[in-house]
């Protein structure tokens, strides 16, 4: 039988390759776990492989992600969000830049309700990239204003990312939800403080917005403003609830698509056809994502029972380097297999891997998760093959591919730089939850 | 052999919205749960049950329609890169899916059988019997393996088929 670190190598070994040559990543994930059961237990594993199904699917803090993932596709669908798109507009004003706030803005909102960073790089960038070029802003940093905000998803709630890491880690995921509300903020504010700075030094960057005569009065601001009421409150109700400590996160996701109807109902949108679209298209999206974590249950199991991840456990401690060392090291594994494989196969295989070893080194298990969640992010974006960049090419015809990666460097550095911030600055990521 | 995937895919159509409607019961359950136990004080016993088992439920009824529409995450590096090859890669690819999927089918179909003999029910507050679960399993890797054979053996696959789908947010 196949042990230790040898078992690890082999199983994560015959994971990435057949996923690499195009194999569903569920079916990938099940044909190795079935592999390894038929070889290391033989018809006395098979009952424990059937179990694995039934207790993922089965798993109540799951419940969460189906129910998030509607919440987002009522509000995506009610009109809510075109409100939210004028409002934005009209509340920017016309500060010297605005196309750019706008669209991390709009990015961040779009790909934080449908979960998707690509399908939101692609949109923006067959939408609102074409109009920002035409008005003379600068086209490689529109396009990173773009791939920046819609990568931010997975951090500001509700994030379906943070469910699994909490669920798979063991980590409170209320806590681990809201942890990500601050650094969410700060990375916002460092990619709009890198635009102004741009603009600020190079005033080419952004042209003055022609006066059309339809400068937003305070009253207009003021209406813009009580438009996105309705929609404010649905967010502050879900984290409020937790945050209170009212309901859990899965109560909370239920209570977020109740009050998602209720807003579609307010902005003059709700109906049986509305909610039958939104259902269908949310239950084939928890289908898939729960799929692959029934199918990939077993192998963390696995792991144990052949001694793989305590092997690997003491191997990465007995390397006796520095904490900071080690949390580079730990970093930049999932940064590299980001940009090759899907984020939730690649959490799938990591974290099992990863869980006892920080135990050991003793992290701090919030701190570490959000700074694992934001690096998983940003290897979506990550040149040369960050799966969001060739979304925006697809979109963005006009560019050569060189030209999308060469607009995502400096957004990729700022993502970076906001995590040594994080590394060295734990309290942003864990001062919302000790308040839980 | 038509009316055959006719028929299979009218029952997978039935089962996707049994599916669908188990998530609109989960939402339902959920508020009633939550409106009942801060409102009224009287949190229910059978709620969070339910909802689990309706988990399942959604989750594996809707799996075959998604295998069937291709909307299972995949990463296509490799068949893309190869140009000419990519189709015969793609669909051996599906063969193999295909052949794991109906693997797994016949160990949940031994795992029905077996629940079932002995009466096993779930270690749940509201019990009910096991295998009715697991036979919702059963339902959903054997049927997902036959629609992964129909894409092995099926039409040319157009290059946008299998493509990965979605990060997450």
């Amino acid at each position: 039988m196949v042990e230790g670190i040898a078992a690890v190598a082999t199983g994560v070994g015959l994971l990435l390759g057949f996923m690499a040559v195009g194999l569903p990543v569920f079916a990938a994930f099940l044909l190795v776990n079935l592999l390894a059961v038929a070889v290391i237990m033989g018809p006395m594993g098979y009952g424990m492989f059937v179990n694995s199904l039934y207790e993922t699917t089965t798993t109540q803090s799951l419940v969460t992600i189906p129910l998030f993932i509607l919440m987002g596709e009522i509000l995506f669908r009610s009109n809510s969000v075109e409100v939210l798109l004028r409002s934005i507009d009209t509340l920017v004003g016309r500060v010297k830049g605005r196309q750019y706030v706008l669209s991390i803005l709009l990015a961040t909102v779009f790909s934080t309700l449908s979960g998707a960073a690509m399908g939101v790089a692609a949109m923006l960038g067959r939408s609102l990239l074409p109009g920002m070029v035409a008005r003379g802003y600068d086209a490689r940093l529109s396009a990173g204003t773009i791939l920046a905000g819609a990568s931010l998803a997975p951090l500001i709630p509700p994030s379906v990312l943070v469910i699994i890491i909490g669920t798979l880690a063991g980590v409170s995921i209320a806590g681990l939800l809201i942890a990500g509300i601050i650094p969410g903020l700060m990375f916002a504010a460092i990619f709009l403080g890198y635009c102004f700075i741009r603009v600020w030094l190079n005033p080419s960057l952004a042209p003055d917005e022609p006066d059309d005569g339809t400068r937003a009065t305070l009253a207009d601001k003021g209406w813009a403003l009580l438009r996105v009421v309705p929609f404010s409150i649905i967010i502050l109700m879900v984290m409020g609830l937790i945050l209170v400590g009212i309901a859990t996160p899965t109560e909370a996701g239920a209570m977020g698509v109740i009050g998602s109807l209720i807003i579609a109902a307010i902005y003059r949108n709700l109906s049986f056809k509305m909610i039958g679209e939104s259902l269908v298209s949310s239950a084939k999206v928890a289908a898939m994502i729960l799929f692959i974590m029934a199918s990939s249950k077993l192998f963390s199991q696995l792991l144990a029972f052949t001694g793989g991840a305590s092997a690997m456990t003491e191997w990465v401690v007995g390397l006796e380097q520095s904490r900071w060392v080690m949390l580079i090291l730990l970093m930049l594994l999932p940064f590299v297999l980001c940009m090759f494989i899907d984020q939730i196969a690649l959490m799938l295989i990591v974290i099992p891997i990863y869980l006892p070893i920080i135990e050991e080194l003793q992290f701090d298990p919030i701190w570490f998760w959000l700074l694992f969640l934001v690096n998983i992010t940003v290897g979506g974006m990550t040149p040369p093959f960050g799966y969001t960049l060739f979304a925006l090419k697809s979109a963005w015809e006009d560019a050569s591919l060189g030209k999308v990666f060469s607009s995502a460097w400096p957004f990729v550095l700022l993502y970076l730089l906001g995590m040594i911030v994080l590394a060295l600055v734990p309290g942003l990521s864990t001062l919302l939850p000790s308040m839980l | 052999m038509r009316p055959i995937l006719t028929l299979q895919d009218v029952l997978t159509r039935l089962m996707f919205f049994i599916g669908v409607g188990a998530l609109a019961a989960i939402v339902l359950i959920y508020a009633f749960e939550v409106v009942s136990r801060y409102a009224f004080g009287a949190p229910t016993l059978w709620a969070s049950d339910f909802v689990s088992f309706l988990l399942l439920i959604t989750v594996f009824s809707t799996a075959p329609w998604l295998t069937r529409e291709g909307g299972h995450v995949a990463v296509t590096i490799l068949p893309d890169l190869v140009g000419r090859l990519r189709q015969v890669i793609l669909r051996a690819g599906f063969l193999v899916a295909a052949a794991t999927c109906l693997w797994a089918a016949w160990l949940c179909i031994g795992e029905v059988q077996h629940l079932a003999s002995r009466g096993t029910a779930t270690l749940t507050t509201v019990r009910i019997p096991k295998w009715i679960l697991v036979a919702f399993i059963t339902y959903g890797v054997a049927n997902s393996g036959l629609y992964f054979l129909r894409l092995a053996f099926g039409q040319a696959l157009s290059e946008t088929d299998s493509q990965p789908e979605v990060t997450h947010g």
